[in-house]
């Protein structure tokens, strides 16, 4: 299990930290994402056996948003 | 019973707009964040189109239908329950529970801070304005994203409707008291329902007219609402400052430019001598606005109300630390201490929207 912190470009309002957590239904592999509004940033806890980053960061711009490493 | 129809009919016509006025900004501050959300899941089909649009599938219709309604009722029926609340608690305590001036003066302004600061963060100025936001807290999110499927944001709208009831307009204050007058739990509570009811319907439909009109316009309009949050930040922010009689409200610039203004209210009243004052509260604020006093003795002021309903029969004289909530009709006697000449008081509404001034000369 790794605990990643990404910076995210997109996000207009505290709804659309929301919306970046709800990426937790999309891949089985995350156990957590922390996502916040005012920080622009998003803290992802996964596992790696199971996911990818690549695959997380498809999943959130699926949604709209794009995440870099912090 | 009849109590009850009177508190209802009162918020049916002069409550609703005159709160409209005060805590329209909450309400403003609420829908914004759900227009953003609208366009955020705008953005979201119109990616998920493209895509379907590369591989050959057929596109599916864009545009979501805004689901403005709910956020203005969560806001309502918020607000619906926390002046219930304080109707409860008014008539159980049958005293004490109103907020002194400077209280609502630091309120008014920090509301309308935060105002400013929302639509300043809406137009992108600065990262910092962010915090502006309010960002429930995690285990909110959690619970609303399990539980309601949905996506649509509960929180903002229902917090700010309960927040709006620290920020009661004049009308909304006569009524609490005549809720702390009933001095019993459930007919406070049953009064500021009825009367809270009555001014649901006013900031329903404005609310809604003016959002159905916006989600059409999309991005431009939530520029609109960043500079309809701006204008009521200052405004809210200039109330709190003429509420402590600061001589840097706009309201007491343009008061002291303009020294006699003509009279606005409608009770006629006696010429003042100097040392008996007559000023009269009407439903479109003071008159005459400008009082000259003589300096260095008690002064008598009688403020007149002749069937005044509105704002100004909270009468505010922030020096003084007087508040009076003035009868419908009648007259109310308010002894002034000596001041020496040149001193300027200010008085105003509970909420700092109608002002005037006693001039104390030689």
């Amino acid at each position: 299990m790794v605990k990643e912190t990404y910076r995210v470009e997109g996000m207009h309002c505290p709804n659309c930290a929301m919306n970046v957590e709800s990426i937790e239904d999309d891949l089985p592999g995350i156990k957590q994402v922390s996502a916040s509004y005012q920080k622009g940033r998003m803290v992802v806890e996964f596992d790696e056996a199971k996911v990818s980053e690549a695959q997380i960061l498809a999943a959130l711009e699926k949604r709209g948003y794009q995440a870099f490493p912090a | 019973m009849n109590q009850l129809i009177v508190a209802f009919i009162t918020g049916l016509t002069t409550g609703g707009l005159s709160c409209l006025a005060v805590q329209g900004g909450l309400l403003a501050s609420s829908l914004e964040q759900q227009l953003e959300h609208q366009l955020d899941l705008q953005i979201e089909q119109e990616i998920a189109a493209r895509r379907a649009h590369r591989s050959g599938k057929k596109r599916d219709r864009i545009l979501a239908h805004p689901r403005l309604a709910l956020p203005i009722l969560l806001f309502l029926a918020a607000k619906l329950t926390a002046y219930t609340v304080l109707g409860f608690l008014l008539g159980a305590l049958g005293s004490v529970l109103q907020l002194n001036t400077v209280t609502r003066a630091i309120l008014l302004i920090a509301v309308g801070i935060f105002m400013v600061g929302n639509a300043l963060r809406m137009f992108n100025v600065h990262p910092i304005f962010r915090y502006f936001a309010i960002e429930p807290p995690k285990f909110i999110t959690r619970y609303i994203r399990r539980t309601a499927k949905n996506e649509e944001s509960f929180f903002a709208p229902l917090f700010l409707g309960a927040l709006t009831v620290f920020i009661p307009c004049g009308v909304t204050q006569a009524m609490m008291a005549v809720a702390v007058g009933t001095g019993r739990a459930l007919q406070g509570a049953a009064l500021m329902f009825a009367f809270i009811l009555g001014t649901s319907p006013v900031f329903f439909v404005v609310a809604y007219l003016a959002m159905q009109l916006g989600a059409r316009l999309e991005k431009w309009f939530m520029r609109f609402v960043a500079v309809v949050l701006l204008v009521l930040g200052l405004l809210s922010v200039n109330s709190g400052l003429t509420l402590i009689g600061s001589p840097l409200s706009v309201t007491n610039m343009v008061q002291a430019a303009k020294a006699a203004q003509p009279d606005l209210a409608s009770a006629p009243v006696p010429l003042s001598d100097g040392v008996t004052l007559y000023l009269s509260a009407g439903n479109s604020g003071y008159s005459p606005r400008v009082l000259h006093a003589r300096a260095d003795t008690p002064i008598t002021l009688n403020v007149v109300t002749n069937r005044t309903y509105s704002c100004s029969r909270a009468f505010v004289i922030p020096a003084l630390g007087e508040e009076k909530l003035l009868p419908e009709s009648g007259t109310e006697t308010i002894s002034l201490p000596a001041q020496t000449a040149g001193t300027v008081m200010r008085f105003s509404c509970s909420m700092g929207m109608y002002t005037g001034e006693i001039i104390f000369d030689q």
